[in-house]
Parts: structure tokens; sequence; C-alpha cells
């Protein structure tokens, strides 16, 4: 699997969604199934899948999935 | 029993967090995709964020044909809980209490020097509280009760000082753990599970975060409910009546290294020492397991006088027949054996165990015979014994004289008629293995090898002709020819396991060796490197083809092959076993249940 299917899988499982179907805007508020637990276990999953640890400012930034793929990024995991 | 591909759909997804939430979605959709479990009511109370493991233990209670429902209690509401209705009103058979009396902060922070009481006897108070909450459950409820210890904070402030203090952290919290096991060793109901030495060996580091403590009171890294719902599964497998019986055992490469049939006895890896040694740690396992009332049978694909000699002759073999309820030593598929097994020891072919090093063999009886567990083997033979020992199905509720004697009893049982052997269509599971033949003329690159297989193989070996470089040139110089057979599968390649050696005669074809490695066996494999080889004879000169089979203490399962694939016995032959085929009136029909290759 390349990053973008990691990710995409993480985001199927934790959330219910289809790869394709949320832009780097999708948030808790447009996004049914992203509650608070949802948020935390998409952390959990992503440390485990791409073997990283975020930081607490990190995890303040991982409220879109925009910034999630910056905080990936800034750990030089590359989403081409 | 719950369907076998949810079953493996919790095997797989049930590794990560995420995967277990999925497949919990899926079946509180759809409940009845779990039918044929056995459905059993839960609760789990805990003083801190314990969300998302409910569906952890779902997941992982498929594998072992349960239907776990799961009350959770309100958030850091343990007391309420007990005191209150609604749980009880669940009817839960397991209650899981998972009260970290300490907590991230105290385990660290409360020093006897700053803080009175002492942390020794603050950790006292608030395990007599626990101890009063758990009374006060029993006086409520007959469910099965079980409590988490305290956990061991990995670092203390005091550091080694801390030992020498009239009340160190990490003294309190050790007899606090050990009162919590002599409070309750007498006490059915009540059940310790050991989440300190579980966090030990998952490692502390990276369970106890303080990033999730901040996150959202998170006492244990969240991806790892799914391995701590592994082990909360297995307090609920006994009284469920899901616990295994017997462990079915498979020989080569399993209880000794090496292939008794091609290494003989001297040949195979088994002692206290060198490359032995994984295999004899795995079967004093084994043989701890019988002892405390687990059924041992065999099951393997070999010559039974073979097997007999190791059983009564190696020096470091641990396991002997005294210890066997049930013996199958032949060339049967095992899916056959195994349920003749479950018949003549009575017990439930769901309450058998397979052990197999040959991940084919263990796709085998999956597809097979789905009610066997199947324990996934790792390829390295020093992760056997770990393997065995952290598998659930054994798990009892206590331990009794008749645990210690059962092996015994069903050794005296043993001697039993031969059950009914029903044969299986092959077909189904052959297409899951997508096996691959690749058939290609023998050269000088593959020659070493050929040589090798004339001089090892003993099995299926139709008539055990020993030869060097020189006799195989020889005979395809004479205007015959040889073949060789390179076997892979999904699992992986088995390389070059197959040789036939064909030589020219005036009139006729004379197949002089045909042999296979015994791995590649009961997989119609046999048929088709012959009939494929048939076919190229046929292409060179459509004659006779005349075939040998000659008796040795080895090759007994040999005997009937040449008939099983379309030659003919032939008459007035002396002593000798020969048969033959008609090319002019031959077809070769490739099978399309594996994918042949010609070079």
């Amino acid at each position: 699997m390349n990053n973008t299917e990691k990710l995409n899988s993480a985001l199927e499982r934790v959330l219910g969604v289809q790869p394709g179907q949320l832009d780097d805007n999708a948030d808790k508020r447009s996004v049914p199934n992203w509650d608070s637990f949802a948020g935390l276990m998409l952390i959990a999953e992503l440390e485990k899948e791409f073997g990283v640890q975020f930081s607490i400012a990190e995890v303040d930034m991982m409220q879109t999935l925009g910034g999630i793929k910056k905080c990936l990024t800034a750990h030089g995991i590359d989403f081409v | 029993m719950i369907n076998a591909q949810l079953k493996e759909l919790a095997r797989t997804k049930g590794k990560i967090l995420g995967g277990c939430h999925e497949l919990a979605q899926q079946l509180s959709k759809d409940p009845s995709l779990q039918e044929g479990g056995v459905k059993v009511p839960i609760a789990v109370i805990s003083n801190f964020t314990v969300q998302g493991l409910a569906e952890c233990i779902k997941t992982h209670g498929l594998l072992f044909d349960l239907c776990v429902d799961v009350y959770e209690g309100a958030y850091g509401q343990w007391q309420q809980e007990i005191l209150g209705e609604s749980l009880y009103a669940h009817a839960p058979k397991v209650i899981f209490l998972m009260v970290d009396c300490l907590g991230p902060e105290q385990a660290i922070h409360y020093t006897h020097f700053d803080q009175q009481p002492s942390a020794g006897v603050w950790i006292e108070d608030q395990m007599n509280n626990l101890y009063g909450m758990i009374e006060l459950l029993k006086q409520k409820t007959k469910a099965k009760i079980v409590v988490a210890n305290n956990i061991q904070p990995a670092y203390t402030l005091m550091g080694n000082t801390d030992q020498k203090l009239a009340a160190g952290i990490r003294e309190s919290v050790a007899r606090a753990n050990l009162s919590l096991l002599e409070r309750f060793r007498a006490d059915q109901q009540v059940w310790i599970f050991d989440l300190d030495n579980w966090l030990g060996h998952i490692g502390k580091r990276g369970a106890l975060y303080d990033k999730y403590y901040y996150l959202g009171d998170l006492h244990i890294s969240p991806s790892l409910f799914p391995d701590l719902a592994g082990e909360l599964v297995s307090f609920l497998i006994p009284s469920a009546g899901k616990g295994k019986k017997c462990l079915v055992l498979d020989l080569d490469n399993t209880l000794w290294g090496g292939v008794i049939g091609e290494d003989g006895l001297e040949g195979i890896a088994l002692g206290p020492t060198g490359n032995g040694l994984p295999y004899y740690l795995f079967q004093k396992t084994i043989l701890g397991l019988h002892k405390r009332g687990i059924l041992l049978a065999i099951n393997s694909k070999n010559n039974e006088n073979d097997v007999l000699e190791v059983l009564r002759k190696h020096p470091h073999m641990l396991i002997r027949e005294e210890h066997i309820a049930a013996m199958k030593i032949n060339w049967q598929h095992k899916a056959d054996n195994i349920k003749e097994i479950a018949q003549e020891l009575n017990i439930g072919i769901d309450s058998l165990v397979f052990v197999d090093d040959d991940p084919s063999q263990r796709a085998f009886m999956r597809g097979f015979v789905p009610e066997v567990e199947v324990l996934e083997l790792p390829k390295d033979s020093t992760l056997y014994r770990e393997t065995l020992l952290q598998y659930k199905g054994f798990e009892i509720e206590g331990f009794t004289e008749e645990d210690r004697k059962r092996g015994a009893l069903y050794y005296a049982d043993r001697q039993r008629s031969n059950a009914v052997k029903d044969v299986k269509n092959l077909d189904d599971i052959l297409r899951t293995l997508k096996i691959k033949l690749k058939i290609a003329p023998l050269n000088q690159l593959t020659m070493p090898r050929a040589v090798q297989l004339t001089q090892k193989t003993n099995q299926f070996n139709l008539t055990t002709r020993r030869y060097n470089k020189e006799d195989i040139d020889a005979l395809v110089v004479s205007g015959g020819g040889a073949w060789t057979l390179d076997i892979s599968d999904v699992y992986g390649d088995y390389g070059m396991t197959g040789l036939i050696i064909v030589e020219k005669k005036l009139e006729h074809w004379y197949i002089d060796t045909l042999l296979m490695s015994c791995r590649i066996l009961g997989k119609m494999i046999e048929h088709q490197f012959v009939g494929h080889v048939l076919g190229v004879l046929q292409s060179m000169a459509p004659m006779n083809v005349v075939a040998e089979y000659i008796s040795t203490a080895k090759n007994a399962q040999t005997e009937n092959f040449y008939t099983s694939t379309g030659f003919s016995k032939m008459e007035n032959t002396d002593a000798r076993h020969l048969f033959i085929i008609d090319l002019q009136k031959y077809t070769f029909t490739p099978s399309t249940l594996m994918e042949l290759y010609y070079e």
C-alpha cells in the first residue's frame, strides 16, 4: 500500500468514508462519524500505520483532513 | 458455530482498533451475521476511558464462536454502576472491573515524604474501597467478576531509593496486587486479570502514554485495545463451553526439525541443544498441556513404522506413545484423519486444535473442516512455544484430578475399529491454493538438485534408484528424457520437488524414475506431472509407456499410483510390478484447478 492508500484505509475504517469522498476541508462538522473519540482513534491508527508519534501541537492541527496530511508530511510521509 | 468467513474477517480486522470498530458496526447493522454463536452478555466497568474496547471484545469473541454483547458502564462511574440497576438489567454473565486505583498521576506523584497517609496506607485504602465494592457486586449478581490488578508505574520519583522507603510505590503496588490474589484465591466467582503483567509483555513504553491520558483520560493506549480484548475474551471461553480439549499434531518440522521419511532417526533435529532445541521446548510445552488435561493426537502423512521408531527410540523425544490418545499416521487427507480422531475420542470436532507447520495443510484444514481451530504456526520454530502458550482456547476454570488423569485414560482407550473414511472433493480447496506447476527438461543447472532428489527421496519414489550425474546423463543420452517439476502456491515456493526420467527402449518408453517430495502430495499434482510428460512423449513417439513400482520399506503409498493415473497392470511379469499405457489412445487433460507451465 502506498501512503495515500494507507491513509484512505484508516479513514474508511474509522470514519466509514470511501476514498475520495473527503476533501482537505473535511472536519468534525462535515463528517457525521467524526466525533471526538473517532478523532482519537484516527490518531492511534495513523501512529500505528505510519510508525510515528504525533505531538500534542500536531494533534491540535489534525482537525481537518488537510491538517492530518500536513502533520504526516512533517513526519516525512509524502502524498503524491 | 459462527460463519467461517466472518471468523476470518475477525482474525484479520481484529488486529487493529479501526478494524474492530468497522466490524462491530457491521454486526450491529446486521446481527444475523453472527448466527450460530453462543450469546454472552458481559459488562465493562471502569474508572478510566475504555471507549472502543467493547468493539474489540466483540470482534475477538467471534474467534471462539461467541456473540458478545457488551454493556459499557458510564464514564468514570464505576461505583454508581455497581450501586445502580441498569448493569444488572443487562444480565451480564461476566463483569470486567477495570479500576486503576493509582492512575497515571498518583502512580508517580503519591510519594510518602510529603503526603499523609503514606503511599502504602493510601493504596491500601484504595484497595479496601475496591474490595467493598466487589462484595456489594457479589451480593447483587452471580456473574463472574474479573478484576484487573494495579499497574506498576514505569518510573518512580524516588528512583532506586523507592525500595528503601517504609512503603515505596513499587512495594505498595506489589503488595496490593498480592493481596488481591490472596483474597480471592478460593473464590470461584472472582478472578484476577493480571493487567500489569500483560502491559509488561506488550511493553509499557508503547502502552502508557501521557498523551492519551491528556487527550481522553485513556490510561492505556487505545491502539492496544485489540490485544487487550483478546486477553479479556479468554475469561469468557470456559463457561461458554468453547474451551478446546485436544491438540492434533503434525510431526515433520512441527515436533522435530526435518522429515523422518527422508532424514531418518539420526537425521531429524530434536534435543536439548543446537537446532533441535526449539522443537524440544515445543514438545515440553505440549507435554505440559497434556499433564494438565489436554488430549494429544497425531495426524501425519508418514509411514507409521518410521514414526513409531521415533516415538519409541529417539533419545530426546518427550512425547511418547503413552501420551497419545489417537494416532493417524497414513497417506489419507488430514481432514479425513481429523474427523476420525474426533469420532474415536468421542469429542466435538470443534474442540480440536490442529498444529501443522505447513501453511497449505492449514488452509486445507480450514477449508474442509472449518470447525477445527487451526493454530497459525509461524515459520520460525523458536516461536512455536510462544504461539501455543498464548493461545486462549485451553483456558479452564480450575484444575481437577480428572484433568490430571485424562491423558492416561484416553491412551488406554485408543484401540478402536477404523472409522468410515469419507472421500471429499478437493476442488474448492485447490482453487484457493492457486498451485503453479513448472515442468522443464532437466538441464545442467538443475542437475545437482535432481541428483539429490534421487538420493534423498524415499516415500513417493516408485523405483528408488539412487543416481549420480553420470547415471542420469547416460539414461538421457540414449534417446530418453528427464523432466523436473517446480511447485509454488499462494504460500510460497516449494522449489524443485519432482523428477521423472524416461528411457527409450526399442518398442516402448520405460519410466525409470518417478519421484516427488512428500510436501506436495495429496493435491493431484503428481497426476498432472505424469500426465503432461506422457503428452510430451506422445509428441516425440506415440509408443506404449511401461512403468514400474519397486516396493521398499518406505514407498508403500505409491503402490497403486500408476493404476490411479490411467495405466493398466501388466500380467505375467514374474515378481515385477509393471504397468502400461498406450500413447496412441492417450489424451492429456490439464487440470483447471492449477496452472501448468512447460519450458
